[in-house]
C-alpha cells in the first residue's frame, strides 16, 4: 500500500470520524439544555424560594460531605497507600464501591443499615434519638457515602508515587512517624488532596439516587437541586432547566479547572 | 485516505442502520404483535395479571408494560415515547396527552379510593387523617405532581388537617415501600395499594366525606404502531373479565 | 562522642560484613567502587535499615544490636545524614528546611528560624533564605543540606557523596568549604565518595570497600605507599602486581617472573611500578633493564605532557609516556611493542 504522507499535524481519519461522532454524542445534549432555557426569566427563575431553597441545601451538604470526606477519606487513603495488611485489596473494593454501584442501591444500603429499622439506625434511634432518614444530615450522609471513594482513590494514588526518601530523610532530622505524616507526606501530599476533595464535592452536588432513597423529598430540607429537577420536570419545566444550567455551569467549572490534574495524578 | 476510513465509518454506520429500520423496537419481537403499555404506579399488580391474561387469550400479541408516576409518563409521551396506551391515575395527565393531540377518546376504566397506611406493630397508636399533622411522626405523601400527592392533599384539606409532611415520594410505590419497611410511619396511597400490600401494612380507611376518588382514564396512543392490538387490549380492560381483576385488586368499578 | 560500628547484613545480592569507626572531630572517608556497599553501610548507621549482626555504638550508647534485641529508632539517633541527591523538602523555604531538625527537636518556631538564619549567614546564603528549593543552584542547594544536616548538633554526620551533584568548577569551591566546617565539627565524621582526590582532601582516614568488606584502611599516604588491591592501585594511579616472592623474584601466576633489586619476602608480596618508570620500545631493548616484555597496547589515552598507555599481555601495564614518544613510535590500540623497568624501580611488600 502506497503510504502518501500527510502533514504531520492533521489526526488520521480513521481516529477523526469517530472521534467527532462522539464529540456530537456528549455535546448535543447540552445544547438541547441551552436551546430550551427561557432567557428571558432566568433570573426570576432562580430567585424563585424552591429554587433557592434547593441551592442553598445543594451547597451546604455538598460542602459538608466534602469536609467529612477529607476527614475520613485521608487516613483511608493512607492506610490503602502505606499500611501493609492482608485483605488490603478486599478493604480498598469495599470502600470504592459507591463509585461503581447504582447510587439508588447505596442509597438502599444506607436505609437497611441506618434507616430506623436499620442494623445501627435502630440502636441510633432508640438509644440516643438520632434519626438520619428524611433529615438534611442524611442528605449529607448519603452524599459522602457516594463522594468519599473519589477523594480516597485520587488521595491514594497521590500517596504511592510520592517520593519516600524525603520522609527518610525527615526521620533522620528526629521527626516522629507522626511528624513525618504532618510536615512531610501530607503537604507533599497536597495537590492529590485538594484535586481529591474538589472531584468529591462535584460528586456530592450531583448526586441524586442515594439521597432521595435514603433523605427522601422534603423543600428546604431534603431536596437538594438534583431532586428539585427531578420534581420540577413534571410540574415546571422551566425551573427544571434553570436548576439544570446551574448545575451544569459549576460542574464544567470545576472540570476545566481541575484541567489534565485529575489524570496526571497516578 | 479513503479506504483507510472506510472501517470505521462502516462500524459506526451499521448499528445506526440496524435501529432506523428496526424502526426502533430493538427489544421485542416484530413491532407488529407487541403493545407498549405506559401505566400508573398504583397499576402495577393489577396490570400485570390483565396483560397476562390478556396474552393468554390472544396468541402472538405481547404486553410490554411500564410503570411510573403519571405525570413522569405522560412528560415522556408528549416527548415521543413510542408507548401504544397509556392508563393515568387521574384525568390531568390524560388532558396532557389529549391536549398535545396525540390520542382522543379516554375512557375511565377504574376508580380508587384514597387509604391511609400505617407500618404493622407500630408502638404509637394511629386512628386517622388528624395524625398526620403530628411532628413526632415520620410523615409521607406523594410529591404533589402525582396524582396520588395531589388527591392526598385534597382530602386533608377536605379533613381540616395541615400535615407536618417529611418526605414527598417520587410515586405511590415508592411511598407503599417506605411504610411498609418501617422507615415511614403515614402515608396516603390508593386502596388498591394496600389491597397490594397485604400484611405489609395496615390500612386505616378515610371516612367518605373526607375522602376522594380517583378516575382512571385509558387510551390508545396515536402512535401506536399496530392500532388493532393496543385497541383490543383496551377493550379488554374496559370488559367485564377486565373489569373482575381489576376489583381483585382493589380497585372500584368506573 | 565516637561512633564505632560492626555491620553485617545481606541487602538483595550483597553482603555487607564491615567495621567502621571514627572518633571525636576525625572524618573518615569511606571509599570504593559502585556497588560496594558504601550507601548500605551509611543507611545501617542511620538506622534507615536495620542490621543483621554486629552492633552499632555512638560513645557508650547503644543504637542497633540484633543479639541483645536493641534498635533504636531513626529519629531518636543523634546522627545526621546528608544525602547525595540533598532531599531538601520542596515545600519549605531554605531557612524551614534548615529549621525543620530543630524542630522537631522541640526547639519553638522563632528560636528555629535565627538558628537556622544563623546557619545561613554563616554559609553566606542569607539572600536565598525564603527561597524554596527549586529556585537554588547546585552549590546553593548542597551548603543548604549540610546545613540542615548539622543544625540539630549531631554527635555523628554522615555524607553521602557530598560532592557528586555539583560541576567540576563549583566542586572545587564547596570542597574547600566543606573542609572548614568538618574541622569546626566536634563529632565523628563519616564521608562516602568514589573520588579518591575528595577523600584524601577531605579525610584524615581512609577505608576502602569492596565487595562488601573492607579491604584497606589508613592514612591517603599509607595507601598511596601500599595499595592492597587492584582498585586502589588504579585509584592511585600506580602498576600493582601480586605474586609469591622468591629471593630476587616476584612469581606471577601466569610463570612470568619480575626482577627484583632486593631480596622479596617469602610468600604472597605485592610488586608496585610506577607508570613513569616503565619504558616503551618498537624494538627488543639492550642494555640494563633485567624486565622486559613483548607486550600489545590495548588503550592510550591523556592529556598534555602525560599520555597513559594501557599494556596488556603476559601482564597488565601502565606506561606514561610523553607525546612526542607516541607519534615516533606509532602507539596505537593493537600495536606491537617492547616494554621494560629497571629492578630498582620495583617496589615489594607483603600482602
Amino acid at each position: 500500500m502506497t503510504a502518501r504522507r500527510v502533514a504531520p499535524r492533521r489526526p488520521p481519519l480513521p481516529v477523526l470520524i469517530p472521534a467527532a461522532i462522539g464529540v456530537a454524542l456528549m455535546t448535543v445534549p447540552f445544547v438541547g439544555l441551552l436551546s430550551r432555557t427561557p432567557w428571558g426569566e432566568l433570573g426570576s427563575l432562580l430567585a424563585d424560594p424552591f429554587v433557592a431553597a434547593a441551592l442553598r441545601l445543594s451547597v451546604v451538604t455538598s460542602l459538608a460531605a466534602t469536609a467529612i470526606s477529607l476527614l475520613i477519606g485521608v487516613p483511608m487513603a493512607w492506610l490503602l497507600a502505606r499500611a501493609r495488611f492482608r485483605g488490603r485489596a478486599l478493604l480498598r473494593g469495599i470502600i470504592l464501591l459507591p463509585m461503581v454501584l447504582p447510587p439508588v442501591v447505596g442509597g438502599a444500603a444506607l436505609l437497611f443499615a441506618l434507616g430506623r429499622r436499620g442494623l445501627v439506625g435502630q440502636w441510633l434511634d432508640r438509644q440516643l434519638g438520632i434519626l438520619l432518614p428524611f433529615s438534611t444530615w442524611g442528605v449529607i450522609v448519603a452524599a459522602t457515602f457516594i463522594a468519599v471513594p473519589f477523594l480516597v482513590i485520587t488521595v491514594e494514588a497521590g500517596l504511592r508515587s510520592a517520593d519516600l526518601r524525603f520522609e527518610e530523610a525527615a526521620a533522620t532530622l528526629g521527626a516522629s512517624p507522626l511528624t513525618v505524616l504532618r510536615r512531610v507526606t501530607l503537604p507533599m501530599a497536597w495537590p492529590s488532596i485538594a484535586a481529591g476533595a474538589v472531584l468529591a464535592w462535584a460528586r456530592a452536588l450531583g448526586e441524586f439516587g442515594a439521597t432521595i432513597t435514603f433523605a427522601g423529598n422534603l423543600e428546604g430540607r431534603t431536596q437538594t437541586m438534583p431532586l428539585a429537577v427531578f420534581q420540577a420536570l413534571e410540574s415546571d419545566r422551566d425551573a427544571a432547566i434553570a436548576i439544570s444550567l446551574v448545575m451544569v455551569a459549576v460542574s464544567l467549572a470545576v472540570l476545566v479547572a481541575l484541567r489534565d490534574r485529575w489524570f496526571r495524578v497516578g | 485516505m479513503i479506504r483507510a476510513a472506510v472501517w470505521p465509518v462502516a462500524l459506526t454506520l451499521v448499528p445506526a442502520l440496524v435501529v432506523a429500520c428496526g424502526g426502533g423496537d430493538l427489544g421485542g419481537e416484530d413491532g407488529a404483535d407487541t403493545v407498549l403499555v405506559l401505566a400508573a404506579a398504583s397499576l402495577t399488580d393489577a396490570f400485570t395479571d390483565l396483560a397476562a391474561a390478556f396474552e393468554s387469550a390472544n396468541d402472538g400479541v405481547t404486553v410490554e408494560l411500564a410503570f411510573g408516576g403519571s405525570s413522569t409518563l405522560a412528560a415522556q409521551i408528549v416527548e415521543g415515547a413510542p408507548a401504544a396506551v397509556f392508563a393515568s391515575a387521574s384525568s390531568a395527565e390524560m388532558e396532557q396527552v389529549v391536549e398535545a393531540g396525540l390520542a382522543d377518546d379516554p375512557s375511565t376504566f377504574a376508580t380508587n379510593r384514597l387509604e391511609i397506611v400505617t407500618t404493622p406493630g407500630r408502638r404509637v397508636t394511629v386512628s386517622g387523617l388528624g395524625d398526620f399533622a403530628r411532628e413526632e411522626l415520620l410523615v409521607g405523601l406523594c410529591a404533589e405532581a402525582v396524582p396520588c400527592g395531589a388527591l392526598a392533599r385534597r382530602a386533608l384539606d377536605a379533613a381540616g388537617v395541615v400535615p407536618s409532611i417529611d418526605t414527598n415520594e417520587p410515586d405511590v410505590r415508592a411511598l407503599l415501600a417506605k411504610v411498609a419497611a418501617g422507615e415511614l410511619d403515614l402515608g396516603i396511597v390508593y386502596h388498591s395499594d394496600v389491597v397490594a400490600a397485604g400484611d405489609g401494612v395496615v390500612g386505616i380507611e378515610i371516612p367518605a366525606n373526607h375522602n376522594v376518588i380517583a378516575t382512571y382514564p385509558i387510551v390508545t396512543l396515536g402512535a401506536a404502531s399496530d392500532r388493532v392490538a393496543a385497541r383490543a387490549f383496551v377493550d379488554f380492560v374496559l370488559s367485564a373479565d377486565g373489569g373482575e381483576i381489576l376489583q381483585r385488586h382493589g380497585f372500584g368499578a368506573p | 562522642m565516637s561512633l564505632s560500628a560492626d555491620i553485617g547484613l545481606r541487602r538483595g545480592s550483597l553482603g555487607l560484613d564491615a567495621v567502621l569507626t571514627a572518633g571525636d572531630g576525625e572524618v573518615v572517608a569511606l571509599l570504593g567502587p559502585n556497588g560496594a556497599g558504601k550507601t548500605s553501610l551509611l543507611r545501617a548507621i542511620a538506622g534507615l535499615d536495620p542490621i543483621e549482626r554486629g552492633m552499632v555504638r555512638v560513645g557508650d550508647r547503644v543504637m542497633d544490636d540484633p543479639a541483645a534485641g536493641v534498635f533504636v529508632p531513626v529519629e531518636e539517633r543523634p546522627i545526621g545524614l546528608m544525602f547525595q541527591e540533598y532531599l531538601l523538602f520542596p515545600h519549605l523555604s531554605a531557612v524551614d528546611n534548615i529549621a525543620f531538625g530543630l524542630r522537631c527537636r522541640g526547639m519553638g518556631r522563632r528560636a528555629a528560624a535565627a538558628t537556622a538564619m544563623a546557619w545561613l549567614d554563616r554559609f553566606g546564603l542569607a539572600s536565598v533564605a525564603t527561597d524554596h528549593p527549586r529556585s537554588l543552584s547546585g552549590g546553593q542547594a548542597q551548603r543548604v543540606a549540610l546545613a540542615r544536616a548539622l543544625a540539630p548538633q549531631p554527635l555523628v554526620l554522615l555524607l553521602d557523596e557530598p560532592l557528586a551533584a555539583l560541576d567540576v568548577g563549583t566542586r572545587r569551591q564547596v570542597r574547600a568549604e566543606l573542609v572548614a566546617q568538618l574541622g569546626e565539627f566536634s563529632g565523628a565524621g563519616v564521608l562516602v565518595t568514589h573520588d579518591p582526590v575528595e577523600a584524601m582532601a577531605l579525610a584524615d582516614r581512609i577505608v576502602i570497600l569492596e565487595d562488601g568488606s573492607v579491604v584497606q584502611e589508613g592514612t591517603a599516604a599509607e595507601i598511596r605507599r601500599h595499595p592492597r588491591s587492584d582498585y586502589v592501585a588504579r585509584l592511585v594511579g600506580i602498576n600493582l602486581l601480586r605474586g609469591r616472592g622468591r629471593h630476587l623474584h616476584v612469581l606471577l601466576p601466569n610463570g612470568a617472573e619480575v626482577h627484583l633489586a632486593e631480596e622479596a619476602p617469602s610468600g604472597e608480596v605485592f610488586a608496585v611500578v610506577r607508570p613513569q618508570s616503565v619504558a616503551i620500545h618498537r624494538h627488543r631493548p639492550e642494555g640494563t633493564p633485567r624486565n622486559v616484555w613483548r607486550l600489545t597496547v590495548v588503550h592510550v589515552e591523556g592529556e598534555a605532557e602525560r599520555i597513559r598507555v594501557e599494556l596488556d599481555g603476559s601482564l597488565s601495564l601502565v606506561a606514561e609516556v610523553t607525546p612526542s614518544a607516541v607519534a615516533d613510535l606509532h602507539l596505537s590500540p593493537g600495536s606491537e611493542v617492547w616494554a621494560s623497568f629497571k629492578a630498582t624501580d620495583v617496589t615489594v611488600y607483603p600482602v
